[in-house]
């Protein structure tokens, strides 16, 4: 009846269903199981019972009380009742009350009450290796003065009692475990009908091709309509996003394939010259290009191991300030021949902890990249400053310089890929990306403004103190 | 100077090797990892130049089985890998510097030197660059040979950088090393002691930059031999 299921996949929800029924099922089939057993039982017992009670009346009838005592003509009728059980094996006896046996076996057991007059009374005991049932019943005999009780016990084995009892349970038991067979399939049906939306979505998610992108067309019942709509808005971001990331590597081949072109044709200029001086300035103009694109193709990377890194989510806890100072330090010893002042400063946390939970590597990353764009776009005299600093629920890191800052319109297009503003000689318009993506995956906000000095203060405020 | 450049790529191989040899420095190539630790067994160079992807064996297996031996020529890195990470296992696997490829042939040649001159300067007992000249026995600077005239504490912070270019140190990590306990030095007295030493050596390639809030860099200026 369980229909397996056609691959090893988690447990379906008809399978789930299914066994819950089957559960309820057999737990009905039992409760049926002991009423049946008790029925059968009952009345396996009261159709012998009869013939054995019949048997016994019909002796008492023939019984005598004499001068002698009590007689008994047993009639042969009675002992054909009995004996319809035909592979039973009959014992009788025939008593009085003081224990005389008048004819029978006088071994067979005796019941353990007093047997009152007229009612029989009915009880199983061994004997002679086999259960039996017996019945004993009495009559009170009266001659004249005279009078005695007589008490006839007759029994038989139970195989025929035992045999009807059977064929009773196998009967009613057959016929429940039909109905519940029968209802299992039409829960069956009624499953099947109930999950085929959601049957026929996942065969269509199943053969969709990665590239296929429309939304699911089913019109689903009310109880999972809220599930489609949200597999469709997913549906719908993911492709969204695969055109983001088309866009970025369209902008990505546009950029490389412009650096190159331009560094060929330097080139291609520098073995047209016949001037050895000429010659040389385009070859230091190709320099230049290759300085650019280089730093174009770092950019690149450094942005590609960000957003990969934002995914992984590689997460633990650090010391801002530890790692301020050492990426600022780095950067010192890069610009050591430089004129530019840094300055790290340390505002008081008031209790705050720098300890932030997020991926270090990628936030140094972000860090670096501001003072790089400090340090390209300001004047040699640039003074540039880090801070930590605390913020309403949290801290702060903010980078000061004294370049040209950008013009406030323009703060939230800077943070664009490849925005045509920072795509000058020296920029490579994915470093503010870069930090914009890095305070993405930490939660932190990003701002720009204008610092005191005149030029940009670049600020990220985390939020999130260290992780659980 | 003797070098050995171990590098996989030949066609970056025979830029670096070409200008090198121009430069007057005899430089061998050996572009398998396995053969270059063999190699390295048996024959001394002043300077190694060392790829890290490379067949065979990587270069921090090189690395680690050269200071093993207790082989302690510089080792200058040179790696295309992108990670931080790459740079602290390298140094700490015992590399004296790194640099990044792609690289300007200009600073490449500049670090070597810098290595170079440290290696023989440590033999000589002496530190030298351009008119620059100190030695570390006598405690004595000159520039062009004249004698600087330091005082105790001046030579003592003069070694202090010199033994520590390029790294940051705070007025903190100064003063541990050149005050006692007892001698408790303000802040502001290491201060005035590196605004004297520069002056003094105002005319030397040699310079502390101040990083307010950070501390100090030390550095030289590189002089062509």
């Amino acid at each position: 009846m369980l229909m397996m299921p056609r691959t090893k996949r988690r447990q379906s929800m008809r399978q789930r269903l299914l066994l819950g029924m089957l559960a309820g099922f057999i737990a009905i089939l039992s409760i049926i199981s002991i009423g049946l057993w008790r029925y059968a039982d009952d009345a396996a017992n009261q159709s012998y019972d009869r013939l054995l009670s019949g048997a016994a009346l019909v002796i008492l009838e023939h019984t005598f009380l004499t001068t002698q005592g009590i007689s008994v003509d047993i009639p042969y009728s009675a002992m054909e009742t009995v004996g319809l059980a035909r592979d039973d094996r009959v014992f009788y006896r025939i008593y009085s009350q003081n224990g005389t046996t008048i004819t029978g076996d006088s071994q067979l057991p005796l019941p353990d009450v007093i047997v009152n007059d007229k009612i029989p009374y009915y009880f199983d005991a061994w004997y002679s290796l086999e259960r039996a049932h017996f019945i004993v019943q009495s009559r009170l005999l009266t001659e004249g003065s005279h009078s005695d009780t007589v008490i006839v016990q007759i029994g038989h084995t139970r195989r025929a009692r035992n045999s009807l009892r059977t064929d009773l349970i196998i009967n009613g038991f057959s016929i429940a475990l039909i109905v519940t067979l029968v209802g299992l399939f039409f829960i069956w049906i009624g499953i099947n009908r109930a999950l085929h939306p959601l049957i026929a979505i996942e065969e269509d998610l199943r053969q969709r091709e990665v590239t296929d992108f429309k939304l699911l067309q089913v019109k689903p019942p009310r109880e999972i309509a809220s599930l489609i709509s949200s597999i469709n808005a997913y549906i719908q971001r993911l492709k969204n996003s695969l055109e983001h990331s088309q866009d970025f590597i369209a902008d990505v081949t546009h950029q490389t394939r412009t650096s190159l072109g331009t560094l060929q044709g330097q080139l291609g200029l520098a073995t047209q010259e016949t001037s050895l001086e000429a010659m040389r300035e385009r070859l230091q103009r190709a320099d230049c290009q290759v300085q650019r694109t280089i730093r174009l193709n770092n950019q690149l990377l450094s942005h590609a191991m960000v957003i990969h890194r934002a995914d992984k989510q590689e997460t633990s806890n650090f010391s801002l300030v530890d790692l301020a100072r050492s990426t600022l330090e780095q950067i010192v010893r890069d610009q050591i021949h430089s004129h530019i002042e840094f300055a790290f400063i340390l505002d008081d946390l008031a209790g705050e902890s720098d300890i932030i939970g997020g991926d270090p590597i990628s936030l140094r990353e972000a860090l670096r990249n501001l003072l790089d764009n400090a340090v390209r776009h300001g004047p040699p005299a640039n003074k540039i400053d880090v801070r930590i600093c605390k913020h309403q629920s949290g801290v702060s890191l903010i980078v000061d310089d004294e370049g040209p800052g950008i013009a406030k319109d323009k703060h939230k297009k800077v943070l664009e890929r490849f925005y045509s503003d920072t795509l000058g000689d020296t920029g490579s318009g994915l470093g503010l990306a870069i930090v914009n993506a890095v305070a993405l995956s930490h939660k932190a906000t990003l701002s720009l403004q204008n610092s005191p000095s005149g030029g940009l203060r670049v600020r990220l405020d985390f939020t999130n103190g260290g992780l659980e | 100077m003797r070098m050995l450049y171990i590098e996989d790529n030949r066609e970056l191989a025979e830029t670096v090797i070409e200008r090198f040899r121009n430069e007057g420095h005899a430089i061998d190539l050996e572009c398998d990892g396995e053969e270059a630790n063999e190699l390295l067994r048996h024959k001394q160079f002043d300077l190694i130049l060392l790829d890290i992807n490379l067949p065979g064996k990587s270069g921090f297996e090189i690395l680690r089985s050269m200071r093993a031996r207790k082989d302690k020529t510089p080792v200058l890195i040179l790696t295309a890998r992108s990670e931080i990470d790459d740079r602290v296992i390298g140094l700490d696997a015992g590399a004296d510097d790194y640099l990044l490829k792609p690289f300007d042939f200009r600073e490449l040649s500049a670090r070597c030197r810098a290595l170079a001159r440290r290696k023989a300067g440590n033999a000589r007992n002496e530190f030298i660059n351009g008119n620059f000249v100190f030695d570390m026995a006598s405690k004595c600077a000159t520039i062009d040979g004249v004698d600087v005239e330091l005082r105790n504490r001046e030579v003592q912070l003069l070694e202090v950088f010199l033994n520590n270019l390029g790294q940051v140190l705070s007025k903190e990590d100064i003063a541990d090393r050149i005050y006692t306990f007892e001698e408790a030095p303000t802040l502001n007295a290491i201060e005035q002691l590196i605004t004297r030493l520069r002056k003094k050596l105002d005319r030397s390639p040699f310079f502390v930059k101040t990083i307010r809030g950070l501390g100090y860099i030390a550095h030289v200026n590189d002089a062509p031999d």
